[in-house]
């Protein structure tokens, strides 16, 4: 089998509250080889690491993040009282850890957010990032500018596009979504999310998937030592 | 609708379980197709302003090509001299029985009779 990456979705987001620092160490213990994060902004343009748009499913409060300060957010706690890490405390852990791939989600404004998170990326030099991934080719394009040499993927759940797509924004990689493999790689390399099922897991891998992003990176790990 | 594979509340049960994003939920009937399943690879599209040009200039071309063959067919056929088949006895014409077979030759040109 040919040498894969395994990405910890949102760290081991099974086992401890996703994007949170302790997430990102027990993937690291779990033997994922980086760890995926959702960046967005604040309302005073902070990138902090964080998913859903809303506080509901992790903070069971109402409110956007984006209409939050950074420290109105650095306050909040979820899961088993987890701060909310900013992205330059996800890029220091990093330096440590594991590299990071950043997934920019959409809403912001596209240069704002690109301009944003350069900023930061560029404050940190010994931090890891193995990509910055993103649905919006318009957010990807503004960051081709703003941080030239770090690699970019992009996200889809429409195989019939993709390939176009990423082509014509020169990314180099898709994270195309499990349930739209149809059999084989539409790009080169195409990297699948998210699985947790090891046999699964398998069967992409041998029909030409160069990563797999997982919620529970132990139990794909022993996909690695089986092999 | 709880997602059976992280047990998290699914807002809409046809997308994707915010939660795990997983492949293993319910809410995925198809999530791996047959080995055999196509892969359709999709082209990138024509400029919108190639499209009502191409099917014009391709028409044009035909025409343009047939009309060379036309051209070199001409050329290339040896000139055809009509005589009448028979001549009248009192003509000055002398009467002469032409088969389809004759090849005439002429200071001009090497005809055929037919």
């Amino acid at each position: 089998m040919r040498r894969w990456q395994l990405i910890a979705h949102r760290g081991a987001s099974a086992d401890a509250t996703e994007n949170t620092l302790a997430a990102f160490t027990l993937a690291k213990q779990q033997g994922a080889d980086a760890v995926e994060c959702d960046v967005r902004l604040t309302r005073d343009g902070t990138p902090v690491v964080f998913h859903d748009a809303d506080l509901v499913r992790l903070a069971a409060r109402t409110e956007r993040i984006d209409l939050l300060n950074a420290a109105e957010v650095a306050a909040l706690r979820v899961g088993d009282g987890e701060p909310i890490p900013t992205l330059a405390e996800a890029l220091d852990w990093s330096r440590d850890g594991l590299p990071l791939v950043i997934e920019l989600k959409a809403g912001a404004d596209p240069t704002t957010l690109a301009e944003r998170v350069a900023t930061v990326v560029r404050s940190i030099p010994a931090a890891q990032i193995a990509c910055v991934s993103s649905f919006s080719p318009l957010i990807l394009s503004a960051i081709a500018t703003r941080l030239p040499g770090v690699p970019r993927a992009l996200i889809s759940d429409q195989p019939t596009n993709a390939e176009a797509t990423a082509g014509a924004i020169g990314v180099q990689a898709l994270h195309l979504a499990v349930g739209r493999w149809l059999g084989a790689p539409p790009f080169e390399p195409t990297l699948v999310w998210t699985v947790d099922d090891p046999a699964v897991a398998s069967r992409l891998l041998g029909e030409g998937a160069r990563g797999i992003f997982t919620n529970r990176p132990h139990l794909l790990a022993e996909l690695r030592v089986a092999a | 609708m709880a997602c059976p594979s992280c047990g998290a509340e699914l807002v809409d049960e046809t997308a994707i379980c915010q939660a795990c994003e997983g492949s293993s939920s319910a809410n995925l009937p198809a999530v791996l197709p047959p080995p055999a399943y196509p892969v359709r690879v999709a082209r990138p599209p024509l400029p919108s302003l190639l499209r009502p040009v191409l099917p014009i200039a391709g028409g044009v071309a035909a025409v343009a090509v047939m009309a060379s063959l036309a051209v070199v067919g001409l050329r290339l056929r040896p000139p055809v001299l009509r005589l009448p088949r028979r001549a009248e006895h009192d003509s000055d014409v002398p009467l002469i029985e032409i088969d389809e077979s004759i090849v005439i030759r002429t200071r001009s040109a090497r005809v055929r009779v037919r």
